[in-house]
């Protein structure tokens, strides 16, 4: 009895040790690297594209071993286009998975929603599409596209600076929270140009029938019109025209007018329309182009601006965690992005960069296209940027 | 400002056909019926996916109507069989969860990104003194005229319009008899879903489509029913066509634009308060 009673208490023993010494082996290295993101997947207006093409980045970066032996691990949370689920997603992000920084969120409530909890974390967003105002005007948040505010700015000077026309009107959303988004462009045109607008309209609503404003525009004498509606308000607003018979007016558009979608539904009733396209044009064959072109067919993702800004918020950060000397953590990649001053990329015409400002919109220039034959060409073969 | 008249005729027609299938089943079944729109935008978007597989136009419309009056003849034989005795508040509320139902399939089937949907009638116009007659205009406007009177003639005129209004007012006596009730009240619902899907298809080119706000039709459509008091064609069919033209013309007035979502509820008000002045309302109504 006693050999067993002592037998049993080395096994025991030495089943200790054994699991002991499995626990100490440093499980650091093999622990994923968490990266976030807060999207509007599905919900009235959806952007899912940026989130998709970041995720097929990581996936291609895991496939080849991750960063210093880490995998990514890439959560995108749906927030449904509304403010409440959108904090819970990014609370959900932060405090349960300990995400080190969020990248390619592509929302319309999610900066408003979270930016003053992401300044209390101390953690950054990469925005792959900045939609609503607070995304290009808090110290956490530094998203890679124009943004519509900065995009309308950028087409308004098009319109008068560029192709020269007289009387520019604007037609923007009257969504209330885009409200200040849109003061701050016009008000940045007008400072630059130091003209002013013949048509200021801001009352749209998602729902609304476009054909009124179309007639507004006819009414006042517009030589160039500027509308910030997203693909399916395009589309209304262009049959519209045709429909009124609205002639001798430059139609210039925002980048959600830039897909092939466009140019197929309308045909021949979209012809000499413009947008701009805040990134490369994706639908030219620049070389800029080929590695986001190939990756985003081979993972069926559709190719538009949005997919592109995704790949490019998912690909700087990839360079910044394998440009990190130290470990990579929250803390150290903060640091490492509120150090980043300028990234070239030939995917956007001005540099990339995030640094401690109190505001961040880096990429304030556009490149326009214009539907040529039922085809988008470029028309401005350099980046258009707005001055300040 | 004609012009703007004009273009609201087409949001306006729509919600003259909605709000008459409202008034239809309210008067035949006693429901108000909110999952009325989902099922028009249920049937329109059945039409566009075939559409977009490569099927003619007319083949599209024609199944949109279809689905539309299926999907209605459905749920008006749910209505009937089980909440023919309940209260109007049950009624209201069986209908409200299936139109939360439909959406939610809707969503599941179609999705819910935004579609470009071409136009029914694409370029013919006619100019007429400076105005431009587009061709969806004298469609659907011709469209809403005509149904309305039709309806209003079938229901004052012939035997079987007296058939269904004996069912609406007295429904025990009617099939006494020897009306057939159940009958007339299942074809009555059936040709209501058919006019909205109808009147859907028709209108969702001119706005930003999801379905979700196409099936946000149906608060302009209610307004429009109110107008008669849920009880009158004639009264929906005007008060859509004068709401429609009343946003279309609100947008003219640089000083009304921004209120334009609230025109509707005002006029309503403006009416009721003017037509039911001599009328005292209690629990009943």
């Amino acid at each position: 009895m006693r050999n067993l009673a002592n037998y049993r208490i080395e096994m025991i023993a030495s089943a200790v040790l054994a699991a002991s010494i499995g626990l100490s082996v440093p499980a650091r290295s093999a622990e994923p690297i968490k990266i976030g993101a807060v999207s509007t997947i599905t919900g009235p207006f959806t952007f899912p594209e940026s989130s998709a093409a970041a995720k097929a980045v990581f996936d291609r970066v895991n496939a080849g071993g991750g960063i210093g032996g880490r995998k990514i691990e890439y959560t995108v949370e749906d927030d449904k286009g509304d403010p409440g689920v959108a904090a819970q997603a990014a609370h959900r992000l932060v405090d349960e998975k300990n995400v080190v920084v969020n990248v390619a969120s592509a929302s319309l409530p999610e900066c408003a929603a979270n930016a003053a909890y992401y300044k209390n974390k101390n953690i950054l967003s990469i925005q792959g599409t900045g939609v609503d105002p607070v995304c290009f005007s808090s110290p956490n948040i530094s998203p890679v596209n124009t943004g519509p505010y900065l995009g309308l700015a950028v087409s308004l000077y098009f319109a008068s600076e560029v192709l020269h026309k007289g009387n520019v009107c604007s037609f923007s959303s009257g969504i209330p929270i885009q409200a200040v988004g849109w003061q701050r462009a016009i008000d940045r045109y007008t400072r630059v140009t130091g003209k002013a607008l013949k048509v200021d309209d801001r009352t749209m609503q998602p729902t609304d029938d476009v054909a009124p404003l179309v007639l507004r525009a006819k009414r006042s004498g517009c030589d160039a019109v500027v509308f910030t509606g997203i693909e399916p308000q395009v589309v209304a607003w262009m049959q519209a025209v045709k429909e009124q018979g609205v002639t001798g007016i430059t139609w210039i558009f925002l980048t959600p007018a830039y897909t092939v979608n466009v140019a197929k539904v309308l045909g021949a009733d979209g012809e000499g329309i413009y947008a701009n396209s805040e990134f490369e044009p994706f639908l030219t064959s620049s070389e800029a182009l080929d590695d986001w072109r190939k990756l985003m067919t081979s993972n069926k993702i559709p190719l538009t601006s949005f997919s592109e800004g995704g790949y490019l918020a998912a690909t700087i950060i990839v360079d910044v965690m394998k440009g990190m000397k130290g470990e990579v953590t929250r803390e150290n990649v903060t640091a490492a992005l509120q150090a980043l001053d300028t990234y070239k990329t030939p995917l956007i015409g001005s540099s990339y960069s995030f640094g401690r400002d109190a505001a961040h919109n880096p990429n304030s220039s556009s490149k326009f296209v214009q539907i040529k034959d039922g085809n988008w060409v470029v028309v401005t073969p350099d980046f258009v940027t707005l001055p300040n | 400002m004609i012009q703007s008249l004009l273009v609201g005729l087409i949001p306006g027609s729509a919600y003259a056909l909605i709000a008459t299938s409202l008034v239809l089943t309210y008067r035949m079944s006693g429901v108000m019926n909110f999952s009325q729109s989902v099922v028009g935008v249920f049937g329109t978007y059945v039409g566009l996916t075939l559409y977009g597989s490569g099927y003619p136009q007319w083949l599209a419309i024609l199944v949109s109507v279809l689905v539309g009056a299926a999907l209605s003849l459905v749920i008006g034989a749910i209505m009937t069989k089980w909440f023919d005795e309940a209260t109007a508040l049950v009624k209201s509320s069986v209908t409200i969860a299936l139109m939360l139902a439909l959406l939610a399939l809707g969503f599941r089937l179609f999705g819910d990104a935004p579609r470009s949907i071409p136009r029914l009638f694409p370029g013919a116009a006619i100019a007429v003194g400076g105005v431009t007659f587009s061709a969806s205009v004298l469609i659907t406007t011709g469209l809403a005229l005509t149904v309305g009177v039709a309806l209003t003639l079938l229901l004052e005129f012939t035997r079987l319009g007296a058939m269904l209004r004996a069912v609406s007012e007295r429904r025990i006596t009617a099939e006494l008899l020897g009306i057939p009730a159940t009958m007339l009240i299942r074809v009555v619902w059936a040709c209501s879903g058919a006019l909205t899907a109808l009147a859907t298809t028709l209108v969702a080119p001119n706005r930003p489509s999801n379905f979700l706000t196409l099936s946000l039709l149906l608060l302009p459509a209610m307004a429009s029913a109110l107008f008669g008091l849920f009880r009158s064609v004639p009264a929906a069919l005007a008060g859509g066509i004068a709401l429609g033209m009343i946003e279309g013309a609100s947008s003219y007035f640089d000083a009304v634009g921004p209120y334009r979502q609230a025109m509707p509820f005002v006029v309503i008000l403006a009416v009721l308060s003017w037509s039911q002045r001599n009328q005292v309302w209690d629990a009943s109504r």
